[in-house]
This record gives structure tokens, sequence and C-alpha cells, in this order.
């Protein structure tokens, strides 16, 4: 009984009816996003407990899709793990067995799952813990992260295109001074589009403020996210182990037997 | 030169796939040397492109509707050898000639540069986007001739494969763009959950293999929704494009 429980738990046919479902959910869920009100598209800003209480909770039938969401990727977390585990047992007595290079290939799979595993448990962090501010930007604009960081708006530089004309006066670049104080102590650091500042677990964003990316109304953004620190290098680990299990195994199809 | 007079360049590259596709059983050695001629002419209009608004806007480059028959007659070339020893040369072309075609009822014009979309991360998220949907594409097309004509042998497999493998490449290029310019590599948006959607259904094509029962007919029909999938996602972008501003005009 508990064999066969395990067989289900682990095996590839639950991962690919989860994947299908996950799919189908992500599916469903763009739509809402696309014309369900703006209330669902604030949880780029909130943590994920506290969106639930303020519109989560009043928009039920536009967040459902969210909580079906979560439910598959829990499924899908424990149908990784235990297939990660299962995979291992079959695999590890068979090290010194066969030639390193060959081993690796058929530990390759595995290791990307666990990658995965870890870059899926990254974005649950940030749903759940990542933290937002914003304000406009003003020269001497204050805006407070926390009891102990603050950060004060010095100097703004807007850079706007001035030829060819069919661009004249968009939006090229733009900077800004800020006065970072942590526990009495200050410095001057600037951010800039697309290079932000990082400081004391915040990263610092320039943003545009309002629909017009050219009006040159900039907007600091303040974020605080962990889980952002394992998603990239987890997902770009996955893309150069990819790359080397598909150009050993000739495109997936030399290792057909290993299943 | 106007984006106009750059056009020309691609109604040249047009008339060398279309050109290659009507003549590709007929006379396919000399597709050897009219296609490759198209792919040239293709690179140069999109050069012309990035180069017509009087400063370089690399993203001219890599907009989707104009690159695809490139990296389609690029594909073509990459699987020519392997196909020619089934002898099954036709292949792409016909592709390559109707995403041609359909590139004539997009945008024009340019999209004008942002703040945001200057580095090379959103270049790199554009570029091996469409060539994983191009690989795509491709697959379901291979997959189609396998499902009626029984041929292609299981190309289509291997093209899947690098495709998604693109396609994961582009998440990261695009997850970097996304975290350095909106701080945060994921949004809860439209657009990021129609991609996510795209790269779980072919991350599960992946573990079909292992999957006892699913035979390369059943295969061949997941990639065929596949395409369907992203063909759909693609065209809603296009028309979500329709209402940005655009340059070159």
């Amino acid at each position: 009984m508990m064999k066969k429980f395990w067989k289900i738990l682990a095996g590839v046919e639950s991962t690919f009816w989860l994947l299908m479902l996950i799919m189908s959910n992500l599916i469903v869920g763009s739509f809402y996003m696309k014309y369900s009100p703006k209330a669902l598209f604030t949880l780029n800003h909130l943590p994920f407990p506290e969106w639930m209480r303020t519109f989560g909770a009043s928009n039920l039938g536009d967040s459902w899709w969210l909580w079906t969401l979560g439910l598959l990727m829990a499924l899908l977390a424990v149908n990784t793990a235990a297939c990660v585990i299962d995979r291992l047992l079959t695999l590890l007595p068979q090290y010194g067995k066969t030639s390193l290079p060959a081993f690796s290939l058929k530990l390759t799979p595995t290791v990307v799952h666990i990658f995965f595993f870890i870059a899926v448990g990254g974005h649950m962090l940030s749903t759940l813990t990542a933290t937002y501010s914003s304000m406009p930007i003003e020269q001497g604009a204050i805006m407070d992260l926390d009891q102990t960081h603050r950060c004060r708006v010095d100097t703004i530089e807007r850079d706007f295109y001035t030829s060819p004309a069919a661009i004249n006066g968009f939006l090229k670049q733009a900077r800004v001074t800020l006065t970072l104080e942590c526990a009495g102590n200050q410095e001057s650091r600037s951010a800039q589009f697309l290079k932000p500042l990082f400081w004391g677990g915040y990263t610092l964003h320039l943003d545009s403020a309002g629909k017009d990316r050219n009006s040159g109304n900039l907007l600091l953004v303040a974020r605080r996210d962990i889980g952002v620190r394992l998603i990239i290098p987890c997902f770009i680990i996955n893309v150069l182990l990819l790359l080397f299990y598909y150009t050993m195994s000739n495109g997936g199809f030399r290792s057909n037997s290993e299943s | 030169m106007k984006l106009h007079q750059v056009f020309f360049i691609y109604y040249a590259a047009g008339a060398c796939y279309i050109a290659s596709a009507a003549t590709s059983r007929s006379k396919a050695a000399l597709v050897r040397f009219i296609l490759p001629a198209g792919i040239l002419l293709n690179i140069l209009f999109l050069a012309g492109r990035a180069f017509s608004a009087g400063i370089f806007l690399p993203l001219a480059i890599v907009e989707e509707p104009y690159i695809l028959p490139l990296c389609l007659a690029v594909l073509h070339e990459l699987t020519r050898r392997k196909l020619s020893e089934d002898n099954h040369a036709p292949a792409l072309i016909p592709l390559v000639a109707l995403f041609w075609c359909a590139s004539l009822f997009c945008q024009r014009w340019i999209l004008p540069p942002s703040a945001k979309s200057d580095t090379l991360f959103c270049f790199l998220f554009f570029l091996t986007e469409t060539a994983a949907h191009a690989c795509f594409f491709a697959a379901a097309w291979f997959a189609a001739r396998h499902i009626w004509r029984d041929d292609a042998g299981k190309l289509y497999h291997s093209i899947a494969v690098w495709g998604f493998v693109l396609f994961s490449a582009s998440q990261i290029s695009g997850a970097i763009w996304c975290y350095l310019g909106w701080s945060a590599p994921f949004m809860w948006s439209n657009r990021h959950l129609q991609t996510a959607a795209v790269w779980v259904l072919y991350a599960n094509y992946i573990h079909l293999r292992f999957i006892e029962g699913w035979s390369h007919r059943k295969k061949a029909w997941l990639l065929m929704a596949g395409a369907t999938i992203v063909l759909t996602f693609a065209i809603w972008g296009l028309l979500v494009e329709l209402t940005m501003h655009r340059v070159g005009g």
C-alpha cells in the first residue's frame, strides 16, 4: 500500500497531470489579470497575506485561481521532492560503477529538479514576504523604509532625446542622488533606470510615474525581497545544466533508457 | 534610408522565401541559393530597420513578426542536412513563407526607445523568445507532417527540446530585465502568466518520454496544441502592441 502511494507521489504521471492543471490554471489566471479589477495587480506590491486581508478576501470571485494555483504548486513541490529522492535512491548506488561523465549526465536531470525546487521556494518567499513601497520623486522628498532606514532625494537629472526629430523629447535616462541614513550613518548614492541601488537589504529602483513614460515624472521604488536571490541564480544554473544535458544526450534521445 | 524604403529589402527577402517555397520540390538545387539570399536580405532589412530612425534602435531588430521568418529560415538551414537524408527537402520553407506573408499585416513602424528597455537583457529576451517560438512552430510543423504523412522522423522532438532550452533562457533574461526595471523578476500580470503557462506546457512535454503509453503520435498532437497556444498568445501580444505609440511612419 505504502509502496503504491509512494509510486504515485513520486511518479512522472502525477507530474504530467499536475503540470497540465498548473498550465490551465495559469491561462485562466492570465484572463483574470487582464479583465478583472485593478485589485489583482496590487498583488505585485503587497505580501500575499496582507493582500489577502485587504483585497483578496473581498474579491474571492476574482482571486480563486490564486488558491488553486497555490495548492497545485504545493502538490508539485511534494511530487518533485519525492521524485528527486526516488531518483537519488536509484542513482547513488551506481556511483563508481559507471564512468564519471556518464554518471554526471544521468544525475543532471535530478540536479535540475533540485534547483527548480529551490527557485519555486524563492518565488514562494517573494510572494509571501517581499515588501514594496514607492513615492513620487521630488527634490527633498523623504522616504522612511522602516524604523532605521530612511532616504532623501537630493538631486534629480533627466536626460531627454533631442534628435532625431522622431524621438525628440522622449526620456532617455534619469538619475537621482539620494542621501541614505541608517542608525546615524549617512551616505550619498545614486540610482538610474535599470541600475538599482542595493542598500541595507533593500533595492532602490527608479520607475516612471503614470502612464506617460516620457513625462519625466519619476517614482522611487524600494523593495525588500529575499526570494530573488534564489530565483535568478537557480534558473541560470538550470539553463546551463539543460544546455549541458541536451548537448551531451543528443537532444534528449541518447539517454531514453535511463527512465 | 527611410523605413518605407528599407521595407523594399524585406519584400525582396519575401520574394526569395516564396520562390523557395514554390520551387522547393522541383528545383531543390536552386533553393540552396535562393533561401540563403532571403536570409541575407532579411538580416539586411532588420539592420536597416534598426538604423532607420536616425539612431540605432536594437529592439527594432527583434520584433517578432520580422525576425520570426528569419529564425525559421535559419532553422531550416540547420535541419536541412538531417532532412535531406530522409529525402524531404521542402521541410520548413512553406512555414517561412507563411510567416513572412503574415508579417505584412503587422505594425510596420518602430517602437520608440524607452529608458527601461535600454539594456542587453531586454534585447536577449526578445531574441531568445522569438527563436524559441520559431522552434515551437517548427516542431509543430514537423509533428503534423509526422502524423499526416508519416515523414520528418522524430526531428520534432529535438527541435521542441531546444525550443524549451531557448525559452528558458528567454525567461532568465526577461526575469533579470524585469528585476532591474520593475524591481521583481516576476510580475502578476497577463503577459507573465501566459509566458509561464507556455513554459510549463513545454516542461511537461519533455517529461513525456518517461511516461509509458505516450506514443510519438500523441506527443506530436501535444506539440501542435502547444504551438496553437503560443500563436494565440503571440497574436494577442501583437494586438496589445497596436495601441502603442510608434515612430518612423
